[in-house]
């Protein structure tokens, strides 16, 4: 099915798609009332805080809220109203705390009955537990059960931002991405088993079907060869699964640092190297330097299986877009109320004569 | 009527202990960074909502 792509690339189903029209004016006010009823209709549990609370006291900690330096954080209460006023995400809530001692940690909680949020806390508890050496990654201090009325709480060491942080694509020196180059070989090495045994180039095949006339005829036939070409490479393969510029951590030292390990950890080779190399677009020196270290063995040979597996994952993200404008937009005779949509496929078809010529 | 539009976090200038360069950083990098578990304990100044940053 095509669809494995729509989750392995935008996260679920085609919310990722969708995030890339034009963005609705964001609601400047709403009413405790309106909050209330959004609250409901994600599912937000109603004892959220006191939920919090027992499991903090269970746990013998309490919630950072002020540092030294003046910077504050909300309370869950301001949080859940703020993205929800905003129309962002509730997906879990995030947090620092602190022991008796005063040792930091950080936390997501379980705030909501959405099912999909609560196996991503269990995903990235079992994935920070098993990542394959050589790949750094937060620490888990400790996954807390969802029980008698308490969340379910992951636990882990923060990372102060003078150590690393999330830094804009054009300050990505050469040394960071070769680092990030080693981590994402070392995932796509490691063996990953599958229980599906999923077969990426009939879903590719189908994926170009589904993007319909939105693909410049021009580019048909080049998209098959590199479905052809990638046929040696299409097996399940261990990956991070989000691995954009807000998931990475740069530190000083030039070494990167994976975060939000919530996917399921099964994708496609050339899946997390695609969403790099995209992401670094707007910085050509280290886009070229990524692609050059992903691309070749340590001793300067060129590997065809990644060089074939990152033109791979880049068509696919791009057809993924394709195909959701064309499914939902043209298709369904759309267009009029969707202006941008035309240039966006003219742009999604450029991003792809980049990459496959 | 109730407004809730709150700003949870203000825009900071920073001088970026990973670039060495000072920048801004909004208040979405910031809700951002909590989100990653980034923890904000570096000396900062507050700037105006305009100023923007560079993510």
């Amino acid at each position: 099915m095509s669809e494995n792509f729509e989750k392995l690339i935008i996260g679920s189903d085609y919310e990722g798609a969708e995030g890339m029209f034009e963005q609705s004016e964001e609601s400047s006010e709403s009413t405790s009332e309106e909050t209330q009823k959004a609250r409901q209709e994600r599912g937000i549990f109603p004892d959220a805080q006191e939920r919090f609370n027992a499991t903090l006291e269970d746990l013998e900690l309490q919630q950072e809220r002020i540092l030294e330096n003046g910077a504050k954080y909300p309370s869950l209460d301001q949080w859940i109203d703020h993205r929800i006023t905003h129309e962002r995400g509730t997906k879990f809530f995030p947090a620092f705390l602190k022991n008796k001692d005063g040792e930091k940690f950080f936390c997501k909680l379980q705030i909501s009955e959405n099912p999909q949020a609560l196996e991503g806390l269990k995903n990235e508890a079992e994935r920070l537990q098993a990542t394959p050496d050589g790949i750094n990654r937060p620490k888990l201090v400790k996954y807390v059960e969802p029980k008698n009325n308490r969340s379910a709480m992951l636990i882990t060491e923060l990372i102060p931002i003078r150590e690393a942080t999330v830094i804009p694509a054009e300050d990505w020196s050469e040394q960071h991405v070769a680092d990030a180059a080693r981590q994402i070989k070392i995932m796509e090495n490691y063996p990953q088993e599958s229980k599906e045994n999923p077969n990426f180039t009939a879903d590719a095949t189908r994926l170009l079907e589904g993007a319909g006339d939105t693909v410049l005829e021009e580019l048909r036939s080049k998209i098959k060869t590199v479905i052809a070409n990638y046929a040696p490479e299409s097996r399940a393969t261990y990956v991070h699964g989000d691995a954009g510029l807000k998931n990475i951590l740069a530190d000083k030292d030039g070494t990167v640092h994976f975060v939000d390990w919530e996917f399921k950890g099964e994708g496609f080779k050339g899946q997390d190297a695609a969403k790099l190399w995209s992401g670094l677009q707007k910085n050509p020196v280290a886009s070229r330097a990524f692609l050059e270290e992903y691309t070749h063995d340590p001793d300067g040979t060129i590997d065809e299986g990644r060089k074939n597996a990152i033109i791979f994952g880049v068509m696919i993200e791009n057809l993924v877009h394709l195909k959701w404008r064309n499914e939902n937009i043209i298709q369904t005779g759309k267009l009029a109320e969707h202006p941008n949509v035309q240039q966006q496929i003219e742009e999604l078809n450029l991003r792809m004569v980049e990459i496959l010529t | 009527m109730l407004l809730l539009d709150m700003e949870l976090f203000t825009p900071k200038k920073i001088i970026d202990p990973i670039t060495g360069k000072e920048r801004i950083v909004s208040s979405e990098e910031q809700e951002l960074m909590l989100e990653k578990g980034i923890l904000f304990d570096i000396p900062f100044t507050e700037v105006t909502p305009e100023e923007k940053s560079p993510l």
